[in-house]
């Protein structure tokens, strides 16, 4: 079961990224509908990636999703990613008698790492270009040149603008360990960075005065963690645990609630209507399967046959609407049709409330059954006629049993054992006609919640609900072999 | 059983033909499939289903000619068209300003965004030349061919050729004289060449000549007339295919059994025959073709005339009658029209959410257009008004040409939309990506479904395990989420709708048929004659093909029926959620999503009849067809 699991995992994640198109440019669009083009647009899918951590690769955000460990922006858990922070911090500016007391934003530097998916060519590009304007000593066409290349190299796309920042404020970071501190090349790395990113951060001249370029690079790293978008940390090891094994199903993309709460709430609503639905297709079929059979070849039988038959081809949204269209307002208005509840559930009583909540989950339920009956009932008269033709049927007969003793006691209950089973087929026509039956009758449960998810394309929440789904589906075929082995002593699970 | 067709020993029966007599042939000799015929033929259900399949099918292949917004055949003056030509100055004048212009200070002005802007004086003086001639044609075809003006515009084209071919030569001066020719030209035929508009005759004009034209037809393309005649061969098949066996074949069971193949090649053949003919007459479809002959036709932009006469003629007629109305043959029998003269995306926003016609709720003052019943239902106030279709503060409804009157029952027989649009117009265009989406998903996932069923049960072994692990994987998942999932992140425009929703189907749908193509294969493995051919020393491709594969389609064949059926079904879901066929487009479910209020009871009843009647078709004959092929499973 637990490899079955993985496996649907693994497709849902695969169709996510497979599917012709950017994911992110996938979610983005139902977030902002074709704002802005160009660069701007580009800009702002950097910045998506990154926060949703779908700049790293695939193999990472699965193993991130599935879980147990927590992985960091740079694919690492936490025990194998060195921890560093990333702070800002508020300095308090030495400051003369009588002035107000002010701070400055100023970032810690740390070391910083290229960011994952940097390949080697562009790695050691960048360490040329940035040496050459680091080291003493050069040629200063030489450093010119690597300035203009630098820069050209940012300029390309969103993703080398930020592997040239990165390596730019690595380059910073470590003039600060190292350096005396009035080097050039500080100064020197902040017009290119002024370049590139068209900020120019404003120095406190009380700060500078104490901490010389010392300054400088923290105003830089404050402005790189804040509006340069690196303000992703690194894997502390605060969130050590996390994915599908822990039960952490991830965040909505838009409000930011964990989607394993909010299927929780809405599975107490999808459940009993589900439960109700088997309930009734079993309770309804075996009747109607037995009526056939011992009414074969009548015209009630061909009529009930064919009845259901007609049943069966009824599209599930459209039986939905035509119950709300029969029974609603505009027709013998007996029924309410939308949601689960009155406006004024609150103050009904107990009794009032059970009332309320049965007659408006009469239609969904209804249709919700329909069609499995349809399909149930087919299979329960094909399993019982074959039966009936069996030779110890014919024998129970011979020794004159009663009509109803042979039916009931040595007809049906041979026949249930393929009906029991089906019981793994029903399960995904149910939860497949919830979502629709859901969104007909606007009942807030799991089929709509996916439903939603998918309109606003929100794969946590697409991704948790489809995998409910089939560990669902798992159980139910687990059911229905315990089941058959619990009615058919022949079969033994080994 | 199906093997039997297989393993016939050969006898020569052509020479017992002769020697017995000929109620040998018609007792003894049923095939496999003539059985499964006869068998079918008893079913009255299954032949109704497929009768009703067929004339769903037919629906669809003729859409174009039941429901378009063009008319059939139309003898008319485009005066809107000609006024527009006889604006030649432009590029005259546009011509003579690059003639002026230095070559150098040419290509520095050019726009380096656009890639095809031409890169010489030369070239774009040329491009200039090019459009006036197009309008120049458009003038010479309505112009009578005696009138005296086309005398200017032969001169106004040797002046444009002139100066053209002079720039090219490099010969400046040449150039200006003639290009400047050319535009003073060009402003005497704006003048002297403007049309005569029948409604206000008293402006005076050129008297224009009526053509005939057949625009529907013309926007038909071959593959549309591809598929009407293979409907009109199938659908005639129980009629011809009795003269063929009858007369042709003289009944002979042996002969008709080896003709099963020609007849459908020759249905095809012919079918393709037709196309090209149909290309070969009408030539290619327009991709763009956004002239509006409905509208033009109602604000007299397109004159209806008989073919051959001149408003000149028109107008001179009236001057003599002394009346405003036209005299002669009724204007309205000029144009032709399909039976529902609605296009399937043509928007007419005043009728929106308009109620079938022939219900009492959707009546219309004739003297105003607009609602009678609006009034009452927005003294029930709730807001019901503003969905109740044609309001009080809508505008007034007017009747295009072609459309019946406003208040006549078949108007809208099945009401109209948001946006107008008419229901059973897109019902009757969305029963073609429907009922396609239906069979096209079904073949497609027949055939990934027997590619890897037959891999997994040839092979078996590791690669069975493999396939079998894939295959429960993807069954768990409800294969209705699989499929939203998978068009919820394929983003638009990557493909047609409709090619993504089919393809969507067939990669989640297929597992069932490689199953049981699987099955048939272990069943198959050992049987005797595929023993006898590997003992025969046969290669594994041929056992496949021609021994194994044959013998295991017909469980195929029958869950191919019930594929049809559930991709349509499917289908409708999806387009029902807002995930597959999106507007303008129009499928079944679609239509359905255009609205869920209670109000528009007309939007939701009948495209959902619609998928009802074809999915219980399709299983109908599904079923039929199951208890043909194989009687034992009878249910």
């Amino acid at each position: 079961m637990i490899p079955t699991t993985f496996g649907i995992a693994l497709i849902v994640f695969g169709l996510y990224h497979i599917a012709p198109g950017d994911p992110a440019l996938v979610a983005m669009g139902s977030a902002a509908d074709g704002q802005g083009t160009g660069s701007d647009t580009e800009s702002k899918l950097d910045e998506f990636r990154r926060k949703n951590g779908l700049d790293r690769s695939f193999v990472v955000q699965f193993l991130d999703y599935v879980g147990p460990f927590n992985l960091g922006p740079d694919g690492h858990p936490w025990f194998t990613s060195p921890r560093t922070e990333r702070r800002v911090e508020d300095t308090d500016v030495p400051v003369e008698e009588g002035e107000a007391p002010r701070t400055v934003r100023e970032g810690r530097p740390v070391p910083i790492e290229l960011p994952f998916g940097t390949t080697d060519d562009e790695r050691n590009a960048l360490d040329r270009l940035v040496g050459a304007l680091g080291t003493p000593g050069i040629d200063e066409g030489v450093r010119a040149e690597a300035r203009a290349e630098l820069i050209a190299f940012a300029a390309g796309s969103g993703a080398a603008k930020s592997k040239a920042l990165a390596r730019i404020f690595q380059a910073l970071f470590e003039n600060r360990i190292s350096g005396p501190d009035e080097v050039p090349v500080i100064d020197r790395l902040a017009g290119v960075l002024t370049e590139i990113t068209g900020d120019t951060p404003t120095l406190d001249a009380a700060l500078e005065a104490r901490d010389g370029r010392r300054h400088l690079v923290k105003r830089w790293f404050a402005w790189y963690y804040t509006d340069g978008g690196a303000d992703r940390t690194r894997n502390t090891g605060d969130e050590r645990w996390g994915g599908v094994l822990v039960g952490d199903l991830g965040r909505e993309l838009e409000n930011k609630t964990p989607v394993a709460e909010e299927l929780g709430k809405r599975l107490k609503v999808t459940v009993p209507l589900a439960a109700a639905a088997v309930f009734l297709t079993y309770l309804l079929a075996l009747p109607l399967g037995i009526f056939s059979v011992r009414r074969q070849g009548t015209v009630a039988d061909g009529a009930l046959t064919l009845g259901l038959f007609v049943l069966y081809s009824v599209p599930t949204f459209w039986a939905g609407l035509m119950l709300i269209l029969i029974f609603g307002k505009t027709g013998l208005d007996w029924l309410p049709v939308i949601g689960l509840f009155d406006k004024d559930h609150d103050q009904l009583t107990a009794a009032g409330k059970v009332w309320d909540v049965a007659l408006h989950t009469l239609l969904p339920v209804a249709t919700l059954t329909y069609g499995g009956l349809a399909y149930l009932s087919r299979q329960m008269r094909a399993g019982m006629l074959d039966v009936i033709r069996q030779d110890y049927i014919r024998t129970a007969r011979a020794k004159g049993l009663a009509e109803g003793s042979v039916v009931y006691k040595h007809a049906l209950r041979n026949s249930m054992i393929p009906v029991l089973t089906l019981l793994a087929s029903i399960l995904p026509i149910l939860v497949g006609g919830s979502l629709i039956v859901e969104v007909v009758f606007n009942i807030e449960g799991m089929g709509k919640y996916a439903y939603d998810g998918l309109l606003k394309r929100d794969f946590y929440i697409v991704l948790a609900t489809t995998l409910f789904v089939g560990v669902m589906t798992q159980l139910g075929i687990l059911l229905s072999d315990i089941a058959y082995a619990l009615v058919d002593p022949r079969i033994r699970l080994s | 059983m199906a093997e039997s067709k297989r393993n016939v020993p050969r006898i020569d029966f052509e020479s017992m033909r002769d020697a017995e007599a000929p109620e040998f042939a018609s007792e003894y000799a049923k095939d496999y499939w003539d059985l499964v015929f006869e068998q079918l033929g008893r079913r009255w259900l299954f032949k109704t289903g497929v009768a009703v399949l067929t004339l769903l099918y037919g629906v669809a292949a003729f859409a174009p000619l039941l429901a378009s917004d063009k008319p059939v055949s139309v003898q008319s003056v485009a005066l809107g068209a000609y006024s527009k030509a006889v604006r030649v100055s432009p590029m005259a004048s546009s011509a003579l300003n690059t003639a002026k212009l230095d070559e150098a200070a040419y290509v520095a002005g050019l726009d380096p965004a656009a890639v095809d802007a031409p890169p010489s004086r030369a070239a774009s003086v040329r491009a200039e030349l090019d459009a006036a001639q197009l309008r120049l044609g458009t003038m010479r075809s309505m112009l009578a061919p005696d009138a005296e003006e086309r005398a200017s515009l032969e001169a106004f084209e040797a002046a444009f050729l002139e100066g053209a071919e002079a720039l090219e030569r490099g010969d400046g001066e040449a150039a200006l004289e003639a290009l400047g020719r050319a535009k003073t030209e060009s402003r005497a035929i704006r003048k002297a060449l403007k049309p005569l508009d029948p409604a206000r005759a008293d402006r005076g004009g050129v008297g224009l000549v009526a053509r005939q034209s057949q625009p529907l037809y013309e926007s038909i393309a071959a593959w549309e007339a591809f598929l009407m005649a293979l409907w009109i061969a199938v659908a005639t098949w129980p009629v011809w295919n009795r003269l063929v066996n009858g007369v042709l074949l003289r009944g002979n069971r042996y002969r008709v059994r080896a003709a099963r193949r020609w007849k459908l090649v020759a249905v095809l053949l012919l079918s393709l025959v037709c196309a090209f003919a149909w290309r070969a007459h009408f030539g290619p479809v327009a991709s763009f073709d956004s002239s509006d002959w409905k509208g033009g036709i109602t604000d007299g932009s397109i004159v209806l005339l008989e073919e051959g006469r001149s408003t000149a003629d028109l107008v001179a007629e009236r001057a003599e009658s002394g009346d405003a109305a036209p005299a002669g043959p009724d204007a309205s029998d000029l144009a032709v029209w399909a039976p529902i003269p609605y296009g399937y995306a043509e928007l007419h926003e005043d009728e929106k959410f308009r109620a079938p016609t022939w219900t009492a709720r959707a009546e219309l003052d004739p003297e105003t257009g607009r609602s009678v019943f609006a009034l009452a239902s927005e003294s029930a106030g709730d807001g019901g008004a503003a969905v109740a279709g044609v309001s009080a503060e809508s505008n007034p409804v007017e009747i295009r040409a072609g459309e019946l009157p406003l208040n006549h029952p078949w108007r809208h027989a099945l009401g109209t939309d948001e946006s107008g649009r008419d229901i059973l117009t897109r019902m009757i265009w969305g029963a073609r990506i429907s009922l396609s989406v239906g069979i096209l998903s079904a073949a497609l996932l027949t055939l990934i479904g027997v590619v890897i069923g037959s891999i997994a049960g040839f092979f078996g072994g590791r690669v069975d395990d493999l396939i079998m692990r894939g295959i429960e994987i993807l069954q768990t998942i409800p294969a209705l989420f699989l499929i939203l999932l998978a068009l919820a992140f394929t983003p638009p425009g990557t493909i047609p709708p409709m090619f993504a929703v089919v393809i969507v189907i067939a990669v989640v749908r297929w597992t069932g048929v490689a199953r049981l193509v699987r099955g048939e294969f272990m069943r198959l493995r050992d049987a005797e004659f595929v023993v006898a051919a590997r003992a025969l020393g046969f290669s594994s491709r041929r056992t496949i093909f021609r021994h194994v594969l044959p013998n295991a389609m017909s469980p195929v064949l029958v869950a191919a029926a019930f594929a049809v059926a559930s991709g349509i079904l499917t289908e409708s879901a999806v387009s029902f959620l807002g995930l597959g066929i999106k507007e303008p487009q129009a499928s079944w479910g679609g239509v359905v999503n255009e609205s869920r209020n209670v109000d528009l009871w007309w939007i939701q009843v009948f495209p959902g009849l619609a998928i009802f009647l074809t999915v219980t078709c399709y299983n109908l004959v599904g079923d039929a067809i199951r208890d043909a092929m194989d009687p034992k499973a009878r249910v």
